[in-house]
């Protein structure tokens, strides 16, 4: 080769390098200085990380401080998603070490790396001591995975009062669509039931956060700013723990008695419900709903099997508020007020029973030799039923309705829980409309004593009974004081009137409760049952016609008969009499407010 | 004691200046990606000083050895080379699923860094011995074949990137002996199409290839991300993300976010270009490349000097190979080379490249040392 072609050859190696040289420094530039900015802010957003902190919820405690639903500290897992391949070998040998499936929680991982992919997925709550350690030793193993201290909702008393309390769970996609839960995000937990559900806005509090910044293995390495949360704030209720705890109790035990009672078995007397008011304010005292559920079974994250067993017996429904049923007997007293008020009966005025009403003869009364010449008073006491066809026959539905209204039958009581039904209060348009005739002259009669159409809630039983003890409609209430974390009230409720029967005469009510004092004095329906108990207790049994099975069981009543203070309502679904299946619960209930316990 | 005075005279300080400038940034650098700070922990960084100084001895002594020797030796050079990576295919010890090293007493060596400073010498003095350059395709091709057991070992441990290195500085070589330029060109574009075509048909079609996946998909993600974003896809992004938010002046030594907190994968090692540029910004990425820039020249510089054909292949050989490093490991980070795994020459944490570099600077210092004395 020539100098000549050497100089060239080395003068194109040069070139190279120059070229070589430009396209790089042409890159940096490109990306060092024009988009220099939208690289920094990807770096940040790469390091910086907001772990929420969970705002402890607001207890739920009764009217004697005692706490039925608290937070108690626990330990969540959760796997940050920072890099996807890490988080998803995490998922996978945390699911062995947790004992879950890992396909799932692998799944849990990818989509919140496509919904949140600056955040984290819980894995894991509530996790035991065992595990705890066990994630910690080993952390160096699993990237991304933080374990975070957690207040984990807790109900102390188990599935006492379940269906006051409700539960808590995590957002469902529904509800997050819904613009009253703008503010939350997925995975929180909000209450879906009871008064965790109608308190939610006072009971959630307000989740604060800390700014971590985060290595690439997704440990915290420093924290930058915290906020603190908020915690939610007590609610005091109306519920008294012990009565609560006796008539769920005396519910459960009567149910079993009936389903395995030796003469007459009423093999599906599972369900129920207790209503105890307080007549002079409305207060809610006890509300029971059987079969039941542990609603700490939901903090804890509930299994799907034991979901669908509970789902498949109804116990997520309030039968105290949310289902109607047929009153029977127990809805005489409006058709005794009517009749009285409207005239169409005098005081002392004699019904002749023979044993079925002679205008239609197919309606029999419950004695088949009847009852004879029956007043008021005693067709209350022995409950008749001839006597109070004949009221029916006399009023109509319409003028029964107008005094059922009065005592709140037929609509919501505006009990703060949400599901409340409101029954069905039957008129003569209502007939029309619905089945295009007029009413009858038997369903007038029937009417009368409480069968046909009528279709009332166990809280409205409860309260129409409060209504007729005080002669003042309440609007029956569970929390009395919402109480903010420093101990300060911020709400204290007043009892609120609904209605005042100042305009029925006081002669009419008094002889109503006279006919249902008598109930439990010999030769009442109830007198067995309340034989021996030192107050006296005015009440009514009911047995209504349940064309899909056994008849339901009912008892009413309230006491002290001179200056009552609570009302009760008991209901056993095809328990049968309400004499022998529910007044025996509402005894027990007497008992523990009048004598066991002091009265309050 | 005249000799060597004259020899102290002849000694190019360029070369050694940029050698040491490296070599700060490179202490510097390795410290901050190791978090020596932090940690507590300066192994690395001691362990980088010591080559650094082994280094610089290499370059002194290579320099006043007359390089000449290597060409008598040239059969040596290519039995030792075949002889270590064989070894290391039979003996080599495993790591991140490639058998690159070999333990000797109480060091661990990768003979392929040293493979290409070999190579350099062994094919230099094959070309210089033969009579005319090759000039026909099949001269071409032929003086090739003498590369490709060492390419084909080196690929086999598996180390791509080295194995794609002794091609790059052959046809280096080829050019600076004389062969014709555009039958090189040629070559290199119809190879550069020949494996974008087969990658291409591989991930389009299934066309079966030698290659593991993860090789294959670094070198298509520069194409199209979207075909590995968790692997080679996330290391490329992570990188051009500390590259980008350096900006002009840098987040500082140690305050490197991506390198910090480990986002950025191999930053000592591979990656260590990224950290420079987020921790001291484009005056830093720009600044080593201009001191390559110049170390570059100068070697180009002491080429045109060299005595005889010998001294001006291995000079060249020796700056394609430092150059072709340069390119595929600062465009890897900025993510248009793909990522093969190749040092930073004289800046990467790593013994092996490191010594070897400085074995190739020491030659090169050796060929200036003995040029041809322009009479003043």
């Amino acid at each position: 080769m020539t100098v000549e072609e050497i100089q060239k050859r080395l003068a194109v190696f040069l070139i190279l390098l120059l070229v070589m040289t430009s396209i790089l420094s042409l890159r940096l530039v490109g990306l060092q200085l024009v988009n220099g900015e939208k690289y920094e802010k990807l770096s940040v957003g790469n390091k910086l990380r907001v772990i929420p902190l969970q705002a402890p919820r607001g207890d739920i405690l009764d009217r004697n401080l005692q706490p039925l639903a608290s937070s108690r500290p626990a330990f969540s897992v959760s796997i940050m998603l920072l890099n996807p391949n890490d988080a998803l070998e995490s998922a996978k040998k945390l699911g062995a070490i947790i004992g879950k499936d890992p396909g799932e929680l692998v799944r849990k991982v990818q989509e919140g790396l496509k919904l949140r992919p600056f955040d984290s997925v819980k894995v894991a709550s509530d996790i035991s001591p065992e595990i705890h350690t066990q994630i910690a030793e080993m952390l160096d193993e699993l990237p991304g995975v933080v374990i975070e201290a957690e207040p984990i909702r807790y109900y102390p008393q188990g599935s006492l009062a379940a269906h006051v309390l409700g539960y808590v769970h995590e957002i469902s996609q529904e509800q997050l669509s819904k613009p009253q839960f703008q503010s939350y995000k997925p995975g929180d937990l909000v209450g879906q039931f009871g008064l965790e559900a109608s308190y939610e806005s006072v009971l959630r509090g307000t989740n604060g956060g800390k700014q971590v910044e985060v290595d690439a293995t997704g440990h915290p390495r420093s924290i930058l700013g915290r906020t603190e949360p908020i915690p939610g704030q007590t609610i005091l209720t109306t519920i008294d723990s012990r009565i609560q705890k006796v008539a769920e109790e005396a519910l459960t035990e009567q149910m079993k008695r009936l389903r395995e009672s030796p003469g007459r078995p009423f093999p599906n007397a599972k369900s129920g419900a207790v209503v105890v008011l307080d007549v002079r304010t409305g207060a809610v005292l006890a509300l029971v709903s059987l079969p039941s559920f542990d609603p700490n079974e939901f903090a804890r994250g509930i299994s799907a099997a034991k979901f669908n067993e509970l789902q498949s017996q109804n116990a997520f429904v309030d039968r105290a508020i949310s289902l109607a049923y047929p009153p029977g007997s127990t809805f005489k007293m409006v058709t005794a007020v009517a009749a009285l008020e409207e005239k169409k009966v005098a005081k002392d005025e004699t019904v002749y029973d023979p044993g079925y009403h002679p205008a239609v003869p197919s309606l029999h009364c419950w004695g088949a030799s009847g009852h004879g010449a029956v007043n008021l008073v005693r067709a209350i006491k022995e409950s008749c039923n001839v006597f109070f066809y004949e009221m029916g026959r006399r009023l109509g539905l319409d003028a029964i309705a107008k005094y059922a209204a009065r005592f709140g039958l037929g609509k919501q009581t505006g009990v703060d829980l949400y599901g409340e039904a409101t029954g069905l209060l039957p008129t003569t348009s209502w007939k029309k409309s619905v089945y295009h005739e007029d009413v009858l002259m038997a369903e007038n009669m029937m009417a009368g004593m409480g069968q046909t159409f009528h279709l009332y809630t166990p809280i409205q039983l409860a309260n129409y009974i409060a209504t007729l003890a005080t002669g003042v409609r309440h609007k029956p209430f569970l929390v009395q004081k919402v109480i903010a974390p420093d101990g300060k009230i911020v709400e204290e409720k007043v009892p609120v009137v609904e209605d005042n029967l100042g305009d029925i005469k006081p002669e009419t009510l008094e002889l109503v409760r006279k006919g249902m004092l008598e109930v439990t004095k010999p030769g009442g329906t109830a007198a067995g049952v309340f034989a021996g108990l030192p107050i006296d207790v005015a009440g009514k049994t009911g047995t209504a016609e349940n064309s899909l099975g056994d008849n339901h069981a009912w008892f009413v009543g309230y006491a002290p008969f001179q200056n009552p203070e609570i009302a009760v309502c008991v209901l056993i679904e095809q328990g049968g009499h309400g004499s022998s299946a529910a007044a025996p619960v509402a005894r027990k209930i007497f008992e523990a407010y009048f004598i066991s316990g002091g009265a309050n | 004691m005249q000799r060597r005075r004259r020899d102290w005279k002849n000694f190019d300080i360029t070369l050694v200046v940029c050698f040491l400038l490296l070599s700060v940034v490179s202490l510097l650098m390795v410290a901050s990606a190791t978090r020596a700070r932090s940690t507590h922990d300066y192994s690395v960084v001691k362990k980088q000083a010591t080559w650094v100084a082994t280094g610089l001895v290499l370059i002194i002594g290579l320099a006043f050895t007359p390089y000449e020797q290597w060409l008598s030796h040239e059969r040596w050079l290519y039995v030792v080379n075949l002889g270590l990576l064989l070894a290391v295919l039979i003996f080599g010890r495993s790591a991140l699923g490639a058998q690159r090293w070999l333990k000797v007493g109480p060091v661990v060596i990768q003979p392929s860094e040293l493979a290409k400073v070999i190579t350099v010498l062994s094919f230099g003095a094959y070309l210089s011995k033969s009579d005319a350059p090759p000039r026909s395709w099949k001269e071409i091709f032929g003086t090739l074949l003498y590369i490709l057991p060492s390419a084909l070992l080196i690929f086999k441990q598996p180390d791509l990137g080295t194995s794609l290195v002794l091609p790059v500085v052959a046809v280096g070589m080829l050019y600076m002996a004389g062969a014709p330029g555009t039958k090189l060109a040629t070559m290199i574009c119809g190879a550069l199409a020949l494996v974008g075509g087969l990658i291409w048909g591989h991930f389009r079609y299934g066309i079966p290839l030698p290659f593991h996946d993860y090789q294959l998909k670094r070198v298509a993600v520069l194409f199209d991300p979207s075909l590995d974003p968790l692997g080679a896809g996330y290391h490329i992004r992570q990188s051009i993300i500390a590259l980008g938010s350096g900006k002009l002046v840098g987040k500082g030594i140690f305050m490197g976010d991506q390198s910090q907190l480990k986002f950025l994968p191999e930053a000592s090692t591979d990656f260590i270009y990224a950290v420079i540029g987020e921790e001291l910004g484009f005056l830093g990425t720009m600044g080593i490349l201009l001191v390559y820039l110049v170390l570059l020249l100068r070697m180009l510089k002491i080429a045109s000097q060299a005595k005889d054909t010998y001294g001006r292949l291995i000079t060249a050989g020796m700056m394609s190979m430092l150059a072709f490093h340069v390119l595929v490991n600062a465009g890897m980070t900025m993510g248009i080379m793909p990522v093969v795994g190749i040092p930073l020459p004289f800046v990467s944490a790593g013994g092996s490249s490191f010594l070897a570099n400085s074995i190739a600077l020491g030659i090169v210092e050796s060929v200036y040392v003995h040029r041809q004395k322009i009479p003043f």
